[in-house]
């Protein structure tokens, strides 16, 4: 096995200077995390810093690796499905949807309109769930507790919300393979409208107490500022490529599911707090997309065909011996997933390429020179989600 | 807002997928050992197999040429051909890797798919962080979970599994031990109190 020992002459190579703890003059090496507030999740970042200002943050990631991607190897194409939740499970609709969608490609199954609408009626609540809680999180790091209170709240909402519609707060399992796994409860459209009016009052309040705060602007505008054309060598996807001023949606420019029949806008950062794809620009690209979120969620709600929720799915699923990739845009960007079919029940291999990995190897290069307090700002306004890393 | 990523769309006309890999056959002839049409029927995405000493010039010269302008790289992953059904049945990449390329551009809004044959005992290929940024963590990922090895990266260690690990769980000839860091990767199963499961038998 000559692989082998290759392998791990580099690793043994590497694992000694994995951290090179090697100091310069004045130079300190810092640890941070893995088990520190403002690291979403579990995620470890080794800090050389001169006095406060950072040379270097090296992020440490892996402390959440479930192999989930080996797990796929071993389940059938539906018995598949919860373990997709757990890729991400502040936006774990997306990961269904893109998933059901994958299989569905692999299988030619198609699922019915009214499906198709409930899927995006889902997939936009979790939307509006998951940048609530970015931007919370971006005020809690950087010092500020009222403003994250007043999202959980309105996210306690969408929680209830999406429990009567398929039974489950955070980890949904909604979303099936050619289709939806319930209709609309009774009165369930009226209380997202109720939820709406209520909502976008609460939004319009949150981005006044926090995004025209002075010293917010102070913290997040011209800080961590990352160019357009860094943001796209960096892999960057979804309101981070946005908030640098890449005018992509996969939901307009690749358009999937119903998306074409719907009006939105999609927002782009601006620079208004200082330069073009800095923290601000990141806050208030994903401000702007939940209350798109909720025109969007209006429109599928008054155009909601009738119909059934699920097509006819044999059994036992055997799809084609292929391989596909199927993306949509997750609240943290282009989510791919591949499949590869043996023509077995059970998937050859499956992979999930999603918005925080590169999100999170971009920060080595973005935070050089930064305050330490800084690359909270700059994890916060990133939306990194550990679990979505590590998988 | 202007966007300067959109100017050269008027320059080159998006390439359909069928156009995508003609042209790529045109351009890289000696490089290009197969590729497969697009069957919108069934479903099936086009691509393109590359030599492996290669694939690094055609990443290059996709990424490069105003006619493919390829600036994002979306995924790089692989699957294993060891019984895999569609696998290639002589040449040195027989039971091996199959590394897969995803490529997006985003001024021209046209994909392209490269693979790219390993064989298994030397399953090594030149790196593309020179090319992509994002190329860094998905090589380090495929590094510690398939064991392939990528030449000039600039940071190649493990990424996801711990430091004594051993094997590559992502091939299909990987064996799971009884213990993995000292705990038992197989136990009881709670809900057979009484023994049913061994009484089925």
């Amino acid at each position: 096995m000559s692989l082998n020992l290759q392998a791990i002459e580099v690793l043994n190579a590497s694992a000694a200077g994995a951290f090179d703890l090697t100091e310069e003059q004045g130079e300190l090496t810092l640890n941070m995390g893995p088990h520190h507030p403002s690291t979403h999740g579990v995620l470890r970042f080794v800090l050389k810093t001169d006095g406060e200002v950072m040379r270097k943050a090296i992020p440490d990631v892996g402390f959440l690796h479930r192999g989930i991607e080996k797990i796929g190897e071993k389940c059938t194409f539906p018995g598949f499905m919860p373990y997709t939740d757990r890729v991400d499970y502040l936006a774990a609709m997306f990961c269904n949807h893109v998933y059901a969608r994958a299989v569905e490609k692999l299988t030619g199954i198609e699922a019915p309109p009214r499906a198709q609408y409930l899927r995006v009626v889902a997939d936009e609540m979790n939307r509006i769930a998951s940048h609530i809680i970015s931007i919370g999180s971006m005020a809690m790091d950087l010092g500020a507790t009222t403003p994250c209170l007043c999202g959980m709240r309105e996210r306690e909402v969408i929680n209830n919300l999406i429990e009567e519609l398929g039974g489950a707060r955070l980890t949904y399992n909604y979303v099936r393979i050619g289709g939806v796994c319930f209709d609309l409860p009774a009165r369930w459209k009226e209380k997202v409208l109720d939820f709406l009016d209520s909502f976008e009052v609460q939004l319009d309040q949150i981005d006044r107490l926090i995004g025209q705060h002075a010293l917010f602007i102070e913290r997040m505008g011209g800080v961590a500022a990352i160019p357009g054309d860094k943001a796209i060598s960096w892999g960057l996807v979804g309101p981070n490529l946005r908030a640098a001023g890449v005018d992509f949606d996969l939901r307009r420019d690749r358009p999937y599911s119903v998306y074409p029949e719907l009006e939105f806008k999609v927002i782009v950062g601006d620079g208004r707090g200082g330069a073009v794809g800095d923290c601000y620009d990141r806050f208030v690209v994903r401000v702007g997309e939940m209350r798109e979120s909720a025109r969007i969620l209006r429109q599928c709600l008054r155009q909601l065909p009738p119909g059934a929720t699920m097509a006819k799915v044999p059994k036992k699923l055997k799809p084609p011996v292929t391989d596909i990739m199927e993306s949509l845009e997750s609240a943290r960007g282009e989510m791919n997933c591949v499949l590869v079919s043996s023509g077995a029940e059970s998937p050859w291999r499956v992979r999930f390429r999603t918005g925080s990995t590169n999100a999170m190897q971009c920060i080595e290069e973005f935070s050089r020179g930064l305050m330490i307090a800084d690359l909270v700002a700059l994890v916060a306004s990133l939306d990194v989600i550990a679990p979505e890393v590590d998988r | 807002m202007t966007d300067s990523s959109e100017s050269p769309a008027r320059a080159n006309p998006s390439l359909g997928p069928d156009a995508m890999i003609a042209e790529i056959a045109a351009d890289f002839g000696d490089a290009v050992l197969e590729t497969k049409p697009f069957e919108a029927k069934a479903n099936k995405d086009p691509w393109v197999l590359v030599d492996r000493a290669k694939v690094h010039d055609v990443l290059a010269g996709l990424r490069d040429s105003p006619k493919y302008a390829m600036n994002f790289l979306q995924d790089v992953t692989f699957f294993d051909l060891k019984g895999y059904p569609g696998a290639p049945t002589a040449g040195p990449a027989v039971g091996g890797l199959r590394l897969v390329y995803h490529l997006w551009s985003y001024p021209l809004r046209h994909a392209a798919t490269l693979k790219c044959d390993l064989p298994r005992d030397d399953a090594e290929v030149r790196s593309a962080c020179d090319l992509w940024n994002a190329a860094n963590w998905l090589e380090r990922e495929l590094f510690d979970l398939a064991g392939i090895v990528f030449r000039g990266h600039p940071n190649l260690r493990r990424i996801m599994l711990p430091d004594e690990w051993e094997g590559y769980p992502l091939r299909k000839d990987y064996v799971e031990g009884a213990y993995a860091l000292g705990i038992e990767t197989t136990r009881e199963n709670p809900l057979d109190l009484f023994g049913e499961a061994a009484v089925e038998e």
